[in-house]
């Protein structure tokens, strides 16, 4: 597919946003145990920016599911591919997304999460695209919110490009 | 010869899973009407049909409630004689239990979530469906315990446990046909190989019989996440003429039940989709508790692009 990038959002938009989540985490979780659950892949760039300006203490941990693609094995069933290492039960759960649009992977993870029984189960994602929703899922602090379009950059990608950009961009097809 | 028995809690959804699994296999379905049929085709008084499944109620009619059940029992025992079947129901994990050829599946779910089905299903007061389900499973319990002499409860009668509250309709089929796949198959290699074809992801999803690829796709996009779906099951009606008669309705593709949502799917340009538009307008005006969106093209190659589905990269 021919595209072109279109910038969305800058460095220092976005740092200056991350540094307002960190400041609101830190003041909601005060003497809490806080266990940042991050997820694999795109979400680690966020993550690591945003656990920096966290300044109560946490526990970083990382979880993976296998996405869905047209070869997944014949029963075809969403998966863990990386579970977490820390045993979650009775603490402060946050999954750090980089961003929730159809609300299907986080669906699947919250409801996987939540039979662990963690005292608390909060949702913290860079982008949140409510218009493509198909499952309703919480978001609990998010970054920013954006129309419907297919966004690059800071993790996210485009057939494994495009991670590595600073910015966020809207991947927009060209005829 | 194989032989699947099927025993159901009332409301666990036992029937569909049964027709659909005999339908898939190729396997005679043996439930109600097909016992009904059959014993009557035999020379069974058809009055006498009525007390399949029951247990005694008064000593006048136990003779000829036992005559059923002898009957009954015979005429299963014929059918698996010569040809794979279904049964549902009516004690098969007994009647068959050393046959090393046959299969003993139990499917359950909470009383709750089958209350609430059945409430669903015959459009019910929560009362009314709470007593059916109670009256049914006391009526099949105490069948059960006397025709033989055991509690079906036991879970050393089934060789797979199914609690369809914790999957999907389709996730349901699909466990049960894989389990058939692995089932030891030295006893009925040929019918197995079948279970075991079937489990390829399009022919279980096709069974819904899709209008477009696009529909296909998105079905098996909400099967591996697990997220419960029905095709088609609703028709809104929308305009109607003087005479009453429908002359616009509107059939969203899918309903999502555990996010009571009708979706739409069109993979049409934007500029197309006015009409959908329109029609969804209508519908949130005539029938404000149903909750519906569209997924627009623009939507649905992004759905494709972020697994990667779409075509080939070109910068």
């Amino acid at each position: 597919m021919k595209h072109r990038l279109e910038p969305l959002l800058g460095r220092e938009e976005i740092e200056a946003q991350i540094a307002l989540l960190g400041k609101t985490i830190s003041l909601d979780y005060a003497g809490k145990e806080l266990v940042l659950v991050c997820v694999l892949r795109g979400s680690v760039y966020f993550a690591v920016d945003l656990s920096r300006q966290i300044t109560v203490p946490f526990f970083l941990d990382f979880i993976g599911i296998s996405s869905y693609s047209q070869e997944t094995a014949p029963l075809g069933i969403v998966r863990i591919t990386k579970d977490l290492d820390v045993n979650i039960a009775g603490k402060e759960v946050l999954i750090i997304e980089d961003i929730v649009d159809t609300g299907l992977s986080l669906n699947y993870l919250l409801r996987n999460l939540k039979t662990r029984h963690p005292a608390g189960l909060r949702v913290c994602s860079l982008l949140n695209v409510p218009a493509r929703r198909i499952v309703a899922v919480p978001v609990d602090y998010q970054g920013f919110e954006l129309p419907n379009v297919y966004a690059v950059g800071y993790g996210l990608d485009y057939h494994e490009r495009y991670r590595n950009l600073l910015q966020i961009a809207a991947l927009v097809e060209e005829p | 010869m194989t032989v699947i028995t099927i025993s159901r809690q009332f409301g666990a959804g036992g029937e569909l899973l049964a027709r659909t699994v005999a339908k898939e296999l190729g396997f005679l379905l043996v439930d109600r009407s097909r016992i009904a049929a059959g014993l009557t085709a035999l020379g069974l008084p058809p009055q006498l049909v009525r007390f399949d499944e029951t247990a005694p109620k008064t000593e006048q009619l136990e003779k000829k409630r036992c005559f059923y059940v002898t009957a009954l029992h015979e005429y299963i025992m014929d059918l698996a004689a010569s040809q794979s079947i279904v049964l549902l129901g009516r004690g098969g994990q007994f009647l068959f239990r050393d046959r090393p050829d046959a299969f003993h599946i139990f499917v359950y779910a909470p009383l709750a979530q089958r209350v609430e089905w059945i409430r669903q299903l015959y459009s019910l007061e929560e009362k009314a469906a709470a007593r059916l389900v109670s009256e049914q499973e006391q009526r099949k319990k105490r069948y059960i315990r006397h025709a033989f002499g055991h509690s079906w409860l036991d879970l050393a009668l089934y060789d797979l446990v199914l609690n369809t509250a914790k999957l999907t309709p389709q996730g349901a089929i699909k466990t049960v046909l894989y389990t058939l796949s692995q089932f030891s198959a030295k006893h009925a290699p040929q019918s197995m190989d079948k279970a075991a074809a079937l489990l390829q992801p399009e022919k279980i999803v096709k069974t819904a019989k899709f209008m477009h690829e696009s529909e296909v796709e998105f079905a098996r996009v909400l099967d591996f996440y697990n997220i419960p779906w029905q095709y088609e099951p609703r028709t809104f009606p929308l305009h109607w003429d003087s005479e009453g008669r429908i002359i616009e309705a509107f059939t969203p593709d899918f309903y999502l039940p555990e996010q009571n949502l009708y979706v739409e799917l069109t993979t049409q340009r934007q500029k197309l989709v006015w009409k959908k538009n329109k029609k969804l307008r209508r519908l949130r005006e005539l029938y404000p508790e149903a909750n519906a969106k569209i997924v627009y093209g623009k939507d649905y190659r992004s759905l494709l692009k972020k697994f990667g589905l779409d075509e080939n990269v070109e910068t």
